[in-house]
């Protein structure tokens, strides 16, 4: 027999190494099942990937808001829509979308926890207060609160004018709008919506009016020789006035949530790296020339979930 | 080298053609069997629906889809034949040099000194482009270990192979370091030993190893890795031989149906389908409306670590075709796991 030399040890010692990892990696390779949860497993446990017991994904809209959400003739349009669909789209659902009108803004609460909608996409902005019963995904746009008056209106260009204006102020109850107002101390008419505050101005029984300036975009480039939104900041130290518009989930569905934050998040990453998303020809379409040039928020969270192109290229 | 027969001449003339003959048996048979193997585990295992496969899919797709996914473990079975060919035979030199010679030359020994240059390295190449990056560390070891055996590795000085080592060392420190770290913090400390070690082995597996050693690997290296074999060959036979599609057929009232399944073929009037869950549907061509293709759970990676932004369960294959094509769709009707009307 021949004595062991080290070095013949040493070669000996690597090859069992090896022979060890090519075993552990025989293994492995048919047993290793991924630490993070996939995208269809999210699905199965939001309940949405049955559709012969999930049909059609509803979602709650606006649909007299135009740039938001529009309805005429049966054809739904504006930047809430296309969002909307983008998610659809991406949970599974395509055109399989039942659209279910709001028409105040409590509704989009009640509509969630009365599970008559999966999703609120209806200018529906993030707050703590609104967090203890609602889940929320996002921010997908950010705006902030304006003033919309008569096109002939020359006497409004101060907050003080606003208060002089006491119950000629209109405002939808309910709404961040109306938490500011209070807090600059200007008493306004709180109506169901702002459609109502809307047809309150044209039909001259409100002065001026106060929302999102998205939604005063809106009404405007339906109207612009009747009605003009000002250029009045109405934020305050404790109250900047800005709103972080969500994607309203039910509280019972935090994989739902898990869901449109992977894929708003998805979009924002993809924005990030140069892509054109459709977040941005859809706010291009919609909102750029009014609301002013903007690019998508980072949503708050951004969930790490398992999908089909997790290996394609990141650069 | 010694051979089985008593003389060379002999062995030329009569266990060549043998072994042709045997070869080219293996090389057609076994495919053409495994195939049918799969159409079987395709069918769900049922006699009318094979039979449905065989009449429907032809030689050409199913060899074709055959080699797709089988060259991955084609190349793995004779790399693995190979390296533990070249350890074996330089241990059977020392042994013979130091006057101990085994009974026999081991097996793999002798396949390895017999195979052309051209065999090993086609293998190798074909391994390097079609296994997962993260196995292709082991290619590093195994090439040193296959190599050693032939005249060309011989041949070079003592100061050629250190330098090509220590190039190919570096090299290969700087492709993967991010990637170690990576693994490190993501706690991957499998594929951290993975991409680490395997290069370093191969700077200490071109030394004989002890003959107790070698000829324990001669004993069990072959049932060894026919196990290897056979336990790589499951995923691949379960493998589906026809693409996972969704059709959308309209009834006459206009509501969509979707159906998750394998197109197995269609004709004038009819489209068969065999359902993702089972059982063959036929469809009337005018109901169809679309037809998307979807991915399997099954390419769900289980890593999110990337080498220089190739995934490392992506083969090299895979990334660089990635990059020709880099985005992936998923289609809206490919999400809902279930068969489904609206």
């Amino acid at each position: 027999m021949v004595g062991f030399s080290q070095k013949k040890l040493v070669a000996a010692g690597a090859v069992l190494v090896l022979l060890i990892l090519v075993g552990a990696a025989a293994w492995r390779g048919e047993t290793e099942t991924p630490d993070l949860p996939s995208v269809a497993e999210k699905l199965a446990e939001a309940g949405l990937d049955d559709h012969a017991r999930h049909p059609v994904l509803r979602i709650g809209i606006h649909t007299e808001r135009r740039l938001l959400g529009f309805q005429e003739n049966g054809v739904y349009t504006g930047f809430d829509i296309e969002i909307a669909r983008y998610i659809a789209k991406n949970l599974g659902y395509g055109d399989k979308i039942e659209w279910t009108p709001i028409r105040n803004a409590n509704d989009r609460i009640l509509f969630l926890e009365q599970d008559t909608v999966d999703l609120v996409l209806a200018s529906f902005s993030i707050t703590d207060e609104r967090k203890k019963r609602v889940r929320f995904a996002g921010p997908y746009l950010i705006t902030e609160q304006s003033v919309l008056v008569s096109a002939k209106n020359k006497t409004i260009s101060s907050i003080q004018d606003l208060r002089n204006l006491a119950g000629k102020v209109c405002v939808a109850a309910s709404t961040t709008s109306e938490s500011l107002l209070e807090d600059r101390q200007i008493r306004p008419d709180a109506r169901d919506n702002s459609e109502v505050c809307f047809k309150g101005i044209l039909d001259g029984k409100y002065q001026a009016m106060v929302a999102g300036r998205t939604i005063l975009v809106g009404f405007a480039s339906q109207y612009p020789e009747q009605v003009k939104v000002l250029d009045l900041e109405l934020g305050l130290e404790d109250n900047l006035g800005i709103d972080r518009v969500g994607i309203g989930v039910s509280k019972n569905n935090p994989a739902l949530q898990d869901l449109v934050n992977y894929f708003l998040n998805k979009s924002y990453l993809e924005q990030q790296s140069g892509r054109m998303t459709e977040w941005q020809s859809a706010y291009d379409r919609y909102l750029a020339v009014p609301h002013g040039q903007q690019s998508q928020p980072k949503p708050d969270e951004a969930p790490q979930l398992l999908d089909y192109d997790a290996k394609a290229p990141m650069r | 080298m010694t051979t089985d027969s008593d003389s060379p001449a002999e062995a030329s003339e009569t266990l060549r053609p043998r072994g042709s003959q045997a070869f080219w048996t293996v090389v057609v048979a076994l495919p053409a069997a495994f195939s049918l193997l799969r159409l079987w585990v395709e069918a769900g295992g049922q006699v009318q629906t094979t039979l449905l496969l065989v009449a429907n899919v032809s030689a050409v797709n199913l060899l074709a889809a055959m080699f797709i996914t089988g060259t991955r473990l084609v190349t793995m079975g004779l790399v693995a034949v190979f390296a533990m060919g070249g350890i074996l035979s330089l241990s059977a030199d020392a042994a013979e040099a130091a006057g101990d010679p085994s009974r026999r030359r081991p097996l793999f020994a002798r396949w390895v000194e017999a195979a052309p240059l051209w065999l090993l390295t086609t293998t190798f190449v074909l391994a390097a482009a079609t296994w997962q990056i993260l196995y292709l560390p082991l290619l590093v070891p195994a090439f040193v270990a296959t190599f050693q055996a032939t005249s060309a590795y011989q041949a070079l000085h003592a100061a050629q192979r250190l330098l090509a080592a220590t190039v190919v060392l570096l090299a290969y420190a700087w492709v993967v370091w991010p990637t170690l770290g990576d693994a490190w913090q993501q706690h991957e400390y499998f594929a951290l030993l993975m991409l680490a070690l395997p290069p370093l082995l191969a700077l200490m597996i071109s030394e004989p190893v002890p003959t107790q050693l070698a000829r324990l690997i001669a004993t069990t290296a072959q049932p060894a890795v026919l196990a290897l074999l056979v336990w790589a060959a499951l995923p691949v036979l379960t493998t589906p031989v026809l693409p996972l599609t969704v059709t959308t057929a309209t009834s006459a009232d206009g509501t969509p149906e979707f159906i998750r399944g394998h197109v197995i073929g269609s004709d004038d009037t009819m489209t068969s389908i065999l359902q993702e869950r089972g059982g063959v549907r036929y469809l009337l061509n005018t109901r169809i409306t679309a037809r998307v293709l979807c991915p399997l759970p099954e390419e769900l990676p289980v890593y999110r670590l990337r080498i220089r932004d190739f995934h490392v369960e992506d083969s090299l294959l895979e990334a660089v075709g990635r990059r020709v094509r880099p985005v992936t769709v998923t289609d809206a009707a490919c999400r809902s796991a279930t068969t489904s009307a609206t």
